[in-house]
């Protein structure tokens, strides 16, 4: 049972956030509102224009800035930049054999950024424990310099750009495939965030410390397009290798924004590793997961998820599967509420299918 | 006499294929869309306002007249980014309206009487906005009455500054098009 939590720890653990169905409001770039051009956490002045805006129910003027407001732009150096995450949730899962409901502290982070001419230093400060107590560690950190308006290099220790980065990591092609909590890496990127195309170049190596308990070595590649302003369909590749295994990962995903309403996230992720082992067979996983989303007024939406994934497809109980969906509200800057009730069967575990749903609360100063 | 006949014949035939043929769309039909990008990032901001009124005429193989339309009809899809684009940028009270006035629009030799081009043609004409006269430059299909315009406009050329929102910078570029459906009168 430990055991299990453990893991729905990982799962729903976020470093950090994003809004990828954004798109819809012609946002193909994500850094437009975040500092991180792969998106999530510290946002730019923009973005929290925008959390007002655009993305939350009600605002008053100014709510939308750090603290609220309280304390005043002009009242802290023009250099800096401060946020935060707050972020908790409370899971239930039922079966024939088991009720139970835990609440998990995910994330409590505060990041901060000084930027000179065209660098920003970026760094992350704060996390909880399994235990939900909060201990200082240094999270996410990069230095980001601005060669030109659509270039950018990168590096630090930070998530390379793969698939989307959607700030579910309880889906399979976050977690299952390292790239969710504790999946931040030694790392240096290079990024173009043009008018048509977004690209990133990386290399990076994970650290026994984090989720992947290895010290994998990877180079990855992503490259976007984008249609009509709010389409954005793009493939991805990762090349990996550890002391006992390799790995290729390849991509295909789609943020598609069809009106300002309504929206498609899928992605669908093949990885083919292999032991090191002498004699060791190429094994191969599919991860697939796509989430419909409809805004019925500014800030309410009403999403549908899918997501299966057989991490390796000879042996036919890898398989889980999730369906589901519920509602997100943004009812100010700052809020965000997410209600999430599903199906799921893992196979490994039972072949009966078990509720699995969460509450989840989220606040950014 | 036979020659007076002919005469007359071709005189009249040429009065019937030059004669003016107007041209207008249904009040509330059309569009007009713009497209600025924001830097940095890239940002794609798309502005449309419906219902640009159009008279224009057809004739001498020629299109020609103005289109106008209400400048505060406008909507970027974003409350504050509309009242900031027409009080601060393009300053609606002061000029409700833009009008372009065609000045070199060919058509082909059949235009009038299906209202079609074969090919997409180049045009040119005066645009007023913001209380300035600039000539634009562009291309434009037309297929069954429907006319698609498309053209760069410059906004310093026009006196609006260039549009600044919490770090992002509009490009002075920013391409327009137009949708008109037109019928004959």
């Amino acid at each position: 049972m430990r055991l299990l939590f453990s893991a729905l720890l990982l799962s729903f653990s976020a470093p950090a956030f994003a809004f990828p169905e954004m798109v819809r409001h012609h946002y193909v770039n994500c850094n437009a509102c975040h500092v991180n051009p792969s998106g999530g956490g510290l946002l730019t002045e923009y973005g929290r224009g925008m959390s007002g805006e655009v993305l939350s129910t009600w605002h008053y003027e100014n709510e939308s800035l750090f603290l609220h407001g309280a304390l005043k732009p002009e009242k802290l150096p023009s250099f800096l930049n401060v946020g935060g995450d707050v972020r908790a949730v409370q899971v239930h899962r039922e079966s024939r054999q088991v009720r139970e409901g835990r609440y998990i502290l995910m994330q409590t982070a505060l990041e901060g950024a000084a930027t000179v001419g065209p660098v920003s230093a970026v760094a992350s400060y704060f996390a909880p424990d399994r235990k939900n107590h909060v201990h200082g560690e240094l999270g996410r950190f990069y230095l980001l310099g601005n060669v030109t308006d659509a270039f950018q290099l990168k590096a630090g220790r930070f998530l390379p750009a793969f698939g989307i980065a959607d700030p579910h990591h309880i889906l399979s092609t976050r977690q299952s495939l390292g790239f969710g909590y504790g999946s931040n890496r030694d790392a240096a990127e290079a990024h173009y965030s043009g008018e048509q195309w977004h690209g990133a170049l990386g290399v990076s190596r994970s650290r026994l410390d984090s989720a992947l308990r290895q010290k994998e070595e990877s180079v990855s590649f992503q490259l976007e397009k984008f249609f009509s302003d709010s389409y954005r369909v793009g493939v991805s590749a990762w090349r990996g290798e550890t002391e006992q295994m390799r790995r290729w990962l390849w991509s295909l995903h789609g943020i598609l924004g069809f009106t300002e309403h309504s929206y498609l996230l899928s992605e669908t992720t093949w990885q083919n590793r292999q032991s090191k082992t002498p004699g060791s067979a190429w094994e191969m996983g599919i991860f697939h997961f796509s989430r419909v989303g409809y805004e019925f007024f500014q800030g309410f939406h009403l999403t549908a998820l899918g997501d299966i994934s057989e991490t390796n497809i000879s042996q036919p109980d890898s398989l889980t599967v999730m369906a589901g969906g519920g509602p997100i509200w943004y009812p100010r800057p700052h809020l965000e509420f997410e209600l999430v009730f599903t199906q799921r069967k893992i196979l490994r575990q039972s072949r009966e299918w078990e509720d699995y749903a969460y509450l989840m609360l989220h606040y950014y100063l | 006499m036979k020659t007076l006949f002919v005469l007359s014949l071709a005189l009249s035939l040429s009065t019937v294929t030059q004669a003016a043929v107007p041209l207008k769309n249904q009040p509330g039909s059309g569009k007009v869309e713009f497209l600025a990008v924001g830097r940095p990032s890239m940002l794609k901001i798309h502005g449309n306002a419906a219902g640009p009124e159009a008279a224009l005429t057809a004739a001498g193989h020629q299109l020609k007249g103005a289109i106008e339309f209400s400048l505060d009809k406008l909507d970027t899809g974003i409350s504050l980014r509309n009242e900031h684009m027409k009080e601060k940028y393009l300053q609606v009270k002061e000029h409700p309206k833009a009008k372009l006035t065609l000045v070199d629009a060919p058509v082909d030799p059949s235009f009038e009487k299906d209202l079609s081009n074969a090919s997409e043609k180049s045009f040119r004409g005066k645009l007023s906005l913001h209380g300035k006269e600039k000539e634009v430059s562009g291309t434009y299909t037309a297929k069954g009455g429907v006319v698609q315009a498309k053209f760069p406009i410059t906004l310093s050329d026009f006196g609006i500054d260039v549009p600044k929102y919490l770090g992002i910078t509009v490009a002075d570029t920013v391409n327009v098009d137009v949708e008109l459906p037109l019928r004959k009168e």
